[in-house]
């Protein structure tokens, strides 16, 4: 993804301007009185969310690969509370938006989604591989036309670093919502480097990835059952992953539910299976592939492996072409009366 | 927190001899429960290794109630509903398909053997399909041994 | 809230290939069928378990590693922990305890997470709350610390009011190049040098060598440290009124971008909470502790169904205060020890570092409650 019209740092810099005018615009006219976006984080590498009430913390929203949660799963809280809320969306964090108004958790017309083309996010973990940085490490990013320039807290300048392909989340690389899909408006457009980044095909296709569960899924049963066994048992049962996922959005969790009791506290090993077991086939049909899941897991568990399984299995059973869009039914809300039969 | 090994949690690691599996069929009640009803009226002979469940539809079964069975010591389970196109319910039991097509697999996935977990459409008149299924199921089970999987300690 | 001085007593030098003998010679101390609790990854995530002496890391590990990515405290407090079990037959309920826990070692703990424990003892150790499970096996654990080389970008000790060479459980260990000086705290650290003695690996060292060494290590600072400036956070007198910043706006605006996920509570040293609850099957059960956060929806939650903290702004208020004002008020600590792992792990950048900040600066402005203020908003 390196620049060959234009120049994508000073396209995000306009861009970052443009939102930060936007959201003036919305908040003093009345027409929102919240907007959700990124902010830079007191200390580290990614940006973090940003809740803008007031006009004049406008120009606190920043754009660019270091923002890192997706933000939909905020309407939940922000939304449906009187007054429009404004998303700085993301391809993801549309989908995401999208997904919960198709599961009636929030209304359409109490959002007001502002989408921005995107060139992925960097994902710190192969950051800090490729650069040798540690984790918490405050870092600045610049996209040069080379890749990523890095400027490390307390140094003077920025230096070479990894290419931006490199470094981006796995979700990222296969995104092809970087022009974002379903909004009320795109800021941007005139942004040709970005553009033509965002429009760009994906560095690989969702299919690709889907198909990496393949490898998995030809181990022996035994195999399959150790390798899931030692990444659960790493879990800690903190609940991070169904927090931050968009799909994750029923006001009473059967996670937590104590009659019936479906999942029970210690943290040994089939609870552990049944807890990842349950969240993945609730969200079946309705992963937006976002991968926020993956990404605020503190055990850096491999989650969406599990959620693409789902999605590789709905595409080719069931002939659905782009699984982690949302639709009008999703797949496992309707049926065909010729739907395959296997093993039955 | 403590890396078990799963080979030494749930059911001892030697068979013993004799031993006969547990296994759990959610029935639903118009069509296999029925045909499960059949089979002991016929007098068909199937091995005692069945534990029902009955539910109103195939489509009422969630993928978490298998997993639920293995944790609890089941060694085989079983969803059995009505041929597509006979539901009571009419269209429970197409919900039903496409949601164990995914299970199924997942399930498979996760690292259980696929031996383990069946699903098969059996009508209220099929009292010799069910007898058959769970005698094919029953022989398929006991090759495996018991279960250890997600199985919770005694 | 000063710093404990570093160790007087016997002194020893140890090459870092010889760490094997000192594991040996605190697991004799310990006592017969000692557990070692060592560094050991999980997954992708480095945590503590017990493990063979074997395979516990090489001393390079703790000069490669800044810290784990979870704390030591299931060595004292486990995530699941059985309270009881039973058996119910007809007339005849067994009710089952489970045995008591083997004597231990830690080895390798971070001056911060040895710390951790000497705050957790404030609660559980003895006095109103005292926890039975947690005071057994800290009184049969020994804890050997391992002072830090260098500090990570997400560390904070110093602005807790610790150093990384702080004095904290029963024998310290301060790297110097390629060997370790080994020192005892506390009266049951003695017997480990004194094992170790004999293990032939070891020298006599004197103790100025080891505070020279010391001291070169607590004189780091860290970024957090420099930014986060809590000394002069006013803190309230207890009984006094409800604290200074309760009724402030800062929580309004930190608080909505918590996802109440409660990784912080459990990636933290000094976190506490934890839920019983019964595992019936059929006749048969068992009572079980697990970890509990206070930033879960539900936590608080009664029976009858009220939630005095339903949204995440009394929940996020809740845990900053209870770390950076209640604890200090009635313990004269900090319930937090700078580890960083919060800052790392929080995946929206809401961690004690930012607060504490932010709380400081709110503070001063608000200056010294005014009477008749009930909530500390100033009205």
């Amino acid at each position: 993804m390196s620049a060959t019209t234009g120049n994508l740092q000073q396209e995000l810099a306009q861009l970052a301007e443009a939102v930060r005018a936007r959201a003036v615009e919305l908040l003093s006219s009345g027409e929102v009185s919240l907007v959700i976006g990124h902010q830079r984080p007191w200390i580290g590498s990614e940006a973090i969310p940003a809740f803008v009430k007031a006009s004049e913390r406008a120009a606190d929203l920043v754009v660019g690969p270091q923002c890192a949660a997706v933000l939909a799963g905020y309407l939940m809280d922000e939304a449906g509370q009187g007054t429009k809320v404004a998303v700085i969306a993301r391809g993801c964090d549309a989908l995401g938006v999208r997904r919960l108004i198709a599961d009636r958790r929030i209304a359409e017309e109490d959002v007001h989604l502002i989408g921005l083309p995107c060139l992925g996010r960097i994902d710190p973990v192969k950051l800090g591989a490729a650069a040798d940085l540690e984790p918490g490490e405050t870092v600045d990013f610049e996209i040069g036309s080379g890749g990523l320039r890095l400027r490390r807290a307390g140094d003077e300048g920025f230096t070479d670093g990894p290419q931006l392909s490199e470094v981006l989340a796995d979700s990222c690389l296969v995104c092809d919502v970087r022009k974002p899909e379903g909004c009320d408006e795109l800021l941007g457009e005139e942004l040709s480097g970005l553009m033509a980044a965002a429009t760009a095909p994906p560095v690989r296709t969702m299919a690709e990835w889907e198909a990496e569960v393949e490898e998995l899924a030809s181990r022996s049963p035994d195999d399959r059952y150790t390798f899931w066994a030692e990444q659960f048992t790493a879990c800690i049962r903190c609940f991070a992953c169904r927090n931050g996922c968009p799909a994750c959005s029923c006001r009473v969790c059967s996670l937590d539910s104590y009659q019936p009791k479906w999942l029970g506290h210690p943290t040994e090993l089939p609870e552990q299976f049944m807890f990842h077991f349950i969240r993945a086939t609730d969200v079946a049909g309705r992963c937006v592939a976002c991968g926020e899941c993956a990404r605020v897991c503190p055990a850096n568990l491999p989650l969406m492996y599990l959620n693409l399984k789902l999605m590789h299995d709905i595409r080719s059973l069931f002939g659905v072409d782009r699984p982690h869009v949302p639709q009008e039914i999703e797949p496992l809300g309707k049926f065909e009366s010729d739907d395959p039969e296997e093993f039955m | 927190m403590a890396v078990t090994e799963h080979k030494t949690e749930g059911a001892p690691a030697v068979t013993p001899a004799g031993w006969q599996p547990k296994i759990v069929a959610f029935c639903c009640n118009w069509c296999s429960y029925a045909g499960a009803d059949l089979a002991g009226t016929s007098r068909l002979a199937y091995p005692p290794t069945v534990r029902i469940i009955r539910v109103p539809c195939s489509g009422r079964i969630s993928p978490r109630f298998v997993i639920r069975a293995f944790q609890r010591g089941a060694d085989g389970v079983l969803v059995a509903g009505c041929h597509p196109g006979d539901c009571h319910y009419s269209t429970g039991n197409y919900y039903a398909r496409r949601r164990f097509l995914l299970a199924r697999r997942f399930i498979e996935y996760l690292g259980i053997e696929p031996e383990r977990f069946w699903v098969k459409w059996i009508s209220g008149s099929e009292g010799s399909k069910f007898a058959q299924v769970m005698r094919e199921m029953t022989e398929a089970v006991t090759a495996l041994g018991p279960n250890r999987k997600v199985r919770e300690a005694e | 809230m000063t710093a404990t001085p570093f160790p007087t007593g016997k002194v020893l030098r140890l090459p870092g290939s010889s760490l094997d003998q000192l594991v040996q010679a605190a697991l004799r101390a310990a006592g017969d069928g000692a557990v070692l609790y060592a560094p050991v990854k999980s997954g992708e995530t480095w945590t503590w378990d017990v493990v063979a002496p074997e395979a516990a890391p090489q001393a390079e590990w703790w000069t490669r590693t800044v810290n784990t990515d979870l704390s030591p405290k299931n060595a004292m407090m486990p995530q699941t922990e059985d309270i009881a079990t039973w058996r119910n037959r007809f007339r005849d309920l067994e009710i089952i305890e489970p045995p008591p826990p083997p004597p231990a070692v830690v080895l390798g703990l971070r001056p911060c997470d040895a710390a951790s424990f000497d705050i957790l003892d404030d609660i559980l150790y003895d006095g109103e709350f005292m926890d039975e499970t947690y005071r057994t096996r800290r009184m049969r654990t020994l804890l050997l610390t391992w002072a830090c080389a260098r500090t990570g970008p997400a560390c904070g000790c110093d602005a807790f009011d610790l150093t990384p060479a702080a004095t904290a459980g029963d024998v310290m260990i301060y790297p110097d190049g390629d060997d370790l000086l080994v020192a005892a705290v506390t009266d049951r650290g003695g017997p480990v040098l004194d094992h170790l003695a004999q293990g032939g690996g070891a020298r006599d060292a004197t103790v100025d060598e080891m505070q020279q060494v010391a001291g070169a290590l607590a004189a780091q600072t860290t970024e957090i440290g420099r930014r986060v400036k809590l000394d002069d956070l006013p803190i309230d007198k207890p009984g006094e009124g409800p604290p200074q910043a309760f009724g402030s706006a800062i929580w309004d605006d930190l608080a909505p971008r918590c996802l109440s996920c409660g990784t912080c509570t459990y990636v933290c040293p000094t976190c506490y909470c934890f839920a019983v609850n019964d595992e019936p099957r059929g006749s048969d059960g068992r009572r079980v502790r697990t970890w509990d956060s206070c930033q879960y929806k539900d936590f608080f939650t009664m029976a009858g169904g009220h939630n005095p903290r339903p949204s995440k702004v009394e929940r996020v208020r809740q845990r900053f205060m209870h770390k950076l004002t209640y604890h200090p008020e009635r313990y004269n600590r900090w319930l937090c020890v700078g580890c960083g792992r919060c800052v790392v792990a929080c995946p929206v950048g809401l961690h004690i570092a930012e607060v504490g900040a932010v709380l400081a600066e709110a503070m001063r402005q608000l200056g010294p409650a005014k009477e008749g203020d009930l909530d500390g908003s100033g009205r």
